[in-house]
């Protein structure tokens, strides 16, 4: 790698008391990629995100952007960080605009045209003069947009940011983030523990819980984890035989649904075993569908099904 | 930096009650003068006769030592305020009783408006820091490229234009009052008063009225700080509000209720009134301007310090 990573977690630690929050987390974030932060409710992403932007005191390990720790240089770093924690916070008794000036005004020579600009981005033309308390929840998020996008960071941090948006919302700010990361070469983090939203605008994942990180991964090769085995299905026009062919080859629980249809976890290299039994046993074969372990089971595996930490 | 300080006024100018507390004010300076003029006695036409017969047994006291009226043990030296103050009068022709602008002004100061302007600053400095956690809009605040000292600083110098912006529109609106209601002769008369060595001493009007100010500017910076510094530790804009104004109305009283412990005049507020060294003496005798001084100035570099040190150190986690 002759590149540096937009964003490096070293070992990074949170204890509160004797509780341990976040637990040595170590993992890079390259420019133009969008990772994802997934954990269940209290798995410490939104505590690591603070850590990763100054809210709270690291109580171990480092974090650095572009090479600059953000516990040493804190103004540096944040330069290049644009962030939303948990809500975009707005002032309500002031308008979109000066909401956005307000932003404008901390980052020191800042062109005044820029705000114009990410408010055409964010598409809040027509009501950034109303004041705040007049928006949305949609229209909140765009700002808070808008807002961290002010300065033209290098790295977006946004923890939940479909929170309260309809279902166009997610999916334009979807496209949004992944346009960010492929034509600017934005470094986008976004945590969420909606998982199909992950599987759409992630390109890898970290999953943490109870403050440890479980594994990164790529996200097209999550469902092929485990034990390797791929949920496989066939259409027969016999199911009694097939499944007494199946159990007999195959050691593994063997599952008929419907009328036509069993199914049963096979590796990909037993499929063409599997065809050849049933055939063998003049079993009429229609359809073979070897899927991929959605997400979402994959990620309950990982995690386990228990309930909050 | 001056970016910051725009920023905190944009926030303080743009919200209504800011404007109502400004406005507030004027509206009671306005009702005082009102008051005052509805309750005005029609000079007596034997004023000035009146004033010579009380100036007259005045002497006969003070030839006597002033037994009779011998507070802080400068009974002479109070009398001889009386019989001065009088003697103006009758040489003057001005009435004494009858208000100009100037005596409206700072009578208005001294007696309504002079500790509700505390009160009011004190409302805008502990909402000031509490506020941006409440709103948890200091997460914007604490994510950009500023140091959090600046972000701090900035607040509370905005506390601080706020203050004078309104003791000006209070001095300005009394005037405006004062002068419209009662005219604004008078302007040369002295202000006779005992100094703090027990001498009889005067000043000019406008003077004394800028004095006034001063004065209470002293006291007033520090309830800021007060205020200030419980919103920066407890972030709770109604405890630091409660809490200061609280500490404005009752630190005299405990000043007094201590005032057998020797260490009582290390209090904050057994120093907060530097005006008692310029006329009629410390409350406390022993004290001096200088140890007063430096009292104020330790407390204020502490509580100052104290805000600093919490508000750099504070996990912002809990929303
Ligand atoms: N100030 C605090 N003191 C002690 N524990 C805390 C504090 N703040 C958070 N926690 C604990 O830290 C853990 C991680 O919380 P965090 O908010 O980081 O979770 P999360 O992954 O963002 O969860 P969610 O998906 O619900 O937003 C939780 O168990 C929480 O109870
Ligand atoms: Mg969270």
């Amino acid at each position: 790698m002759d590149e540096q990573p937009a964003m490096q977690l070293r070992g990074l630690t949170k204890r509160v008391g004797n509780k341990t929050l976040v637990d040595h987390l170590t993992f890079d974030i390259p420019k133009g990629e969008v990772f994802g932060f997934l954990g269940p409710n209290g798995a410490g992403k939104t505590t690591s995100i603070r850590m990763m932007v100054g809210l709270i005191s690291i109580s171990e390990g480092q974090v650095l952007v572009h090479g600059v720790d953000v516990a040493k240089d804190f103004s540096k770093a944040m330069q290049h960080v644009g962030c939303i924690v948990e809500n975009p916070e707005l002032y309500k008794y002031l308008t979109g605009y000066e909401n956005l000036r307000h932003m404008a005004r901390m980052t020191p020579g800042l062109d005044p045209r820029r705000i114009d600009e990410v408010v055409a981005l964010v598409g809040l033309q027509n009501r950034i003069h109303d004041k705040v308390k007049t928006y949305s929840l949609g229209m909140r998020q765009r700002l808070g947009l808008a807002q961290a996008l002010l300065h033209e960071p290098s790295i977006l941090i946004l923890d939940e940011p479909t929170n309260g948006l309809d279902p166009a919302g997610i999916r334009e700010l979807r496209d949004h983030l992944r346009k960010l990361a492929r034509e600017q070469g934005m470094a986008v983090i976004v945590s969420s523990h909606l998982l199909s939203e992950m599987e759409l605008m992630c390109d890898r994942v970290a999953v943490i819980q109870q403050g440890k990180l479980i594994q990164v991964e790529r996200m097209g090769d999550m469902g092929l984890s485990g034990d390797g085995a791929l949920s496989t299905s066939f259409e027969v026009d016999d199911v009694g035989t097939a499944e007494q062919v199946l159990r007999q080859h195959f050691a593994a629980q063997v599952v008929t649904s419907g009328e036509h249809r069993v199914t049963l976890p096979l590796m990909r290299e037993q499929v063409p075993e599997a065809v050849a039994a049933l055939t063998g046993e003049g079993v009429r074969l229609f359809e073979v569908k070897s899927q991929r372990k959605t997400l979402e089971e994959s990620f309950l595996e990982m995690t386990g099904d228990e309930t909050i930490a | 930096m001056l970016s910051l300080f725009a920023n905190e006024n944009m926030k303080l100018y743009r919200r209504p009650r800011t404007w109502i507390l400004i406005a507030l004010m004027a509206a009671i300076v306005l009702l005082t003068g009102v008051l005052m003029k509805g309750h005005e006695q029609p000079t007596p036409a034997n004023w000035k006769q009146a004033l010579i017969v009380q100036n007259q047994q005045l002497r006969q006291e003070a030839a006597g030592g002033g037994r009779h009226l011998a507070i802080f043990g400068h009974g002479a030296a109070q009398l001889e305020v009386q019989i001065q103050t009088n003697d103006y009068a009758i040489s003057h022709n001005v009435p004494p009783q009858q208000p100009t602008g100037w005596s409206f002004s700072n009578q208005v100061e001294q007696e309504a408006v002079g500790v509700l302007l505390t009160v009011f600053v004190a409302i805008i400095a502990g909402d000031i820091v509490a506020g941006e956690f409440t709103g948890g809009t200091i997460k914007l605040l604490l994510t950009r490229a500023q140091t959090r000292s600046r972000i701090l600083l900035s607040k509370y110098l905005a506390v601080l234009l706020f203050s004078i912006v309104l003791m000006a529109v209070t001095l300005g609106v009394s005037l405006l009052v004062g002068g419209g209601l009662f005219g604004f002769t008078g302007a040369s008369a002295p202000y006779i008063y005992m100094s703090a060595t027990g001498h009889v001493a005067q000043m000019n009007m406008i003077a004394y009225l800028f004095a006034n100010y001063g004065f209470n500017s002293i006291s007033l910076l520090m309830t800021v700080t007060i205020a200030f510094m419980i919103s920066t530790i407890f972030r709770s804009s109604s405890i630091a509000i409660a809490l200061s104004i609280v500490s404005l109305f009752i630190g005299n009283t405990i000043v007094r209720v201590l005032s057998t412990y020797s260490w009582d005049k290390y209090i904050l507020f057994a120093n907060t009134n530097l005006a008692q060294y310029f006329f009629n003496g410390p409350a406390i005798s022993g004290m001096t301007l200088t140890f007063s001084v430096v009292v104020l100035a330790v407390y204020f570099i502490v509580m100052n310090g104290l805000s600093w040190y919490i508000f750099r150190k504070r996990d912002v986690a809990l929303t």
